[in-house]
C-alpha cells in the first residue's frame, strides 16, 4: 500500500465536498447534506482510530492512545445523535446529556493526544534540534493555541461563573482544542525525528490533522470578522473540519498498515 | 551472482553498529536509526557504537526493544529484532 494514497484521500474528500457544497447550497437539502457530511467524517476518524488501536496488542501504549483518540469521536457522534428529532423531542434531559458527552469527548481527546505526544519519550527517541529550538517550537504552539482557544475559555468561564451550566461544554471544547493544539509541537517533532522511515507516516498525518483543527478554530473564531460571508465561512470551516477528521482517519490507517507491514516484511526477510 | 557476493562483502565490511542501523533505517529513518544505535550503545555499554561486537548484539537488541514495542507493538517489534539477530554478521 502506498502511503501517498492516505495523503490524497483527505484532499480528494475536500475537493468533492467543495463541488457538492456549491451544487447543493441554497437548496432544501443543504442542511441534510452538511449534517451527513459532518457525521461521515467523524465516523471515518473513528474507524481510523479503531484500526490503529486494534493493530496493537492489549495493554500496549499506542493502543491506549488511539483508543482515547477514537473515544473523542465516539462521544461526539453520540452527542450528534441527540440532534435526531425523535430524541430531541423526547422527555430526556437533552442539554445535560449533550454537555456531558462533549466533556467526555474532550477529556478523551486530551488524554489521547497527550499519550501520542509523549510516545517519543516512552520510546526513547531523540527529537531533532537543540533543547532551545524545541522549546521555541513548543512556545509558538502554546502561544497560537492560547490566542485561538483562550478567548473561548475565558468567555465560557465567565458564563459558567454566572451560573450558566451550559457553558461547561463550551469550556470543555475550548480547553480541549487549546491543549490539543499545544501538542502539535511534540507530534511534529516526532514526525521529524522519524523522517525517511516507514514509521514517520502516522505522525505526519496526525500533525496534518491537528494543523487542520488549528486552521478550523482560526477561521471559526475570525472568519466573520475578516468579512467572510455566512455561507463561505461555514463552508471553509467545514472543509477544514473534514480535512482534520480525514487526516485522522488516514493516520490511523497508516498506523495499522505499518504495524502489519513491519511484521510481514521482517518475517519474509528471515524466511519465517 | 556477482551482485550477491558484492552485497555479502558490504555486510562483512560494515561494523555491527552500521549493520543494525542499516536494518532499522527503513523503519526509523536513517538518521534516527544511527542515533538510536549510538544512544543505546553508549547508555547500555558505555562505549562508542564502532566498538560493538557480535557478542554485544543480544544486549543491544534488548535496549532497542522498548522503543520498537512502543512504535509498532510487541509482535512486530519482536519480528524486527529477530530479523536483525539473524541477519547481522560478525
Amino acid at each position: 500500500m502506498s502511503f501517498r494514497i492516505l495523503v490524497a484521500i483527505p484532499l480528494a474528500w475536500v475537493a468533492v465536498f467543495s463541488v457538492l457544497d456549491q451544487l447543493v447550497s441554497g437548496t432544501a437539502g443543504y442542511r441534510i447534506f452538511m449534517r451527513t457530511e459532518i457525521e461521515l467524517v467523524k465516523g471515518m476518524a473513528l474507524i481510523g482510530c479503531l484500526a490503529a488501536a486494534l493493530a496493537f496488542g492489549r495493554g500496549e501504549y499506542m493502543r491506549r492512545a488511539w483508543l482515547f483518540m477514537g473515544g473523542c469521536m465516539l462521544f461526539l457522534l453520540l452527542r450528534d445523535l441527540t440532534m435526531v428529532p425523535a430524541i430531541e423531542k423526547s422527555s430526556l434531559p437533552i442539554a445535560p446529556i449533550r454537555g456531558s458527552l462533549v466533556i467526555l469527548a474532550n477529556a478523551s481527546l486530551i488524554v489521547g493526544i497527550l499519550l501520542l505526544a509523549r510516545a517519543w519519550k516512552v520510546a526513547g527517541l531523540m527529537l531533532p534540534g537543540t533543547r532551545r529550538q524545541r522549546w521555541v517550537v513548543l512556545l509558538i504552539a502554546i502561544f497560537t493555541a492560547a490566542a485561538l482557544g483562550g478567548p473561548g475559555v475565558v468567555k465560557n468561564l465567565i458564563e459558567l461563573l454566572g451560573g450558566d451550566l451550559r457553558a461547561l461544554s463550551g469550556m470543555a471544547m475550548s480547553l480541549g482544542d487549546s491543549i490539543s493544539l499545544c501538542l502539535i509541537a511534540p507530534v511534529l517533532l516526532t514526525a521529524l525525528a522519524l523522517r525517511g522511515g516507514l514509521f514517520e507516516w502516522p505522525w505526519w498525518l496526525l500533525a496534518a490533522s491537528l494543523l487542520s483543527w488549528l486552521i478550523y478554530d482560526c477561521i471559526w473564531e475570525l472568519g466573520l470578522y475578516l468579512g467572510m460571508g455566512e455561507h463561505a465561512w461555514r463552508s471553509v470551516c467545514e472543509m477544514f473540519r473534514a480535512l482534520a477528521c480525514m487526516f485522522e482517519f488516514s493516520a490511523g490507517l497508516a498506523q495499522y498498515h505499518i504495524v502489519k507491514r513491519t511484521k510481514k516484511d521482517t518475517q519474509t526477510s528471515t524466511g519465517a | 551472482m556477482e551482485q550477491a557476493s558484492t552485497a555479502d562483502q558490504t555486510t562483512v565490511d560494515q561494523t555491527i553498529a552500521e549493520q543494525i542501523a542499516e536494518k532499522l533505517g527503513p523503519y526509523l529513518g536513517v538518521h534516527n536509526a544511527k542515533n538510536a544505535v549510538k544512544t543505546f550503545s553508549r547508555s547500555v555499554f558505555g562505549r562508542d557504537p564502532d566498538t560493538l561486537t557480535i557478542e554485544d548484539l543480544p544486549v543491544l537488541l534488548e535496549g532497542l526493544r522498548p522503543m520498537l514495542r512502543t512504535l509498532v507493538g510487541k509482535d512486530s517489534a519482536e519480528s524486527v529484532l529477530r530479523a536483525i539477530e539473524r541477519e547481522v554478521k560478525a
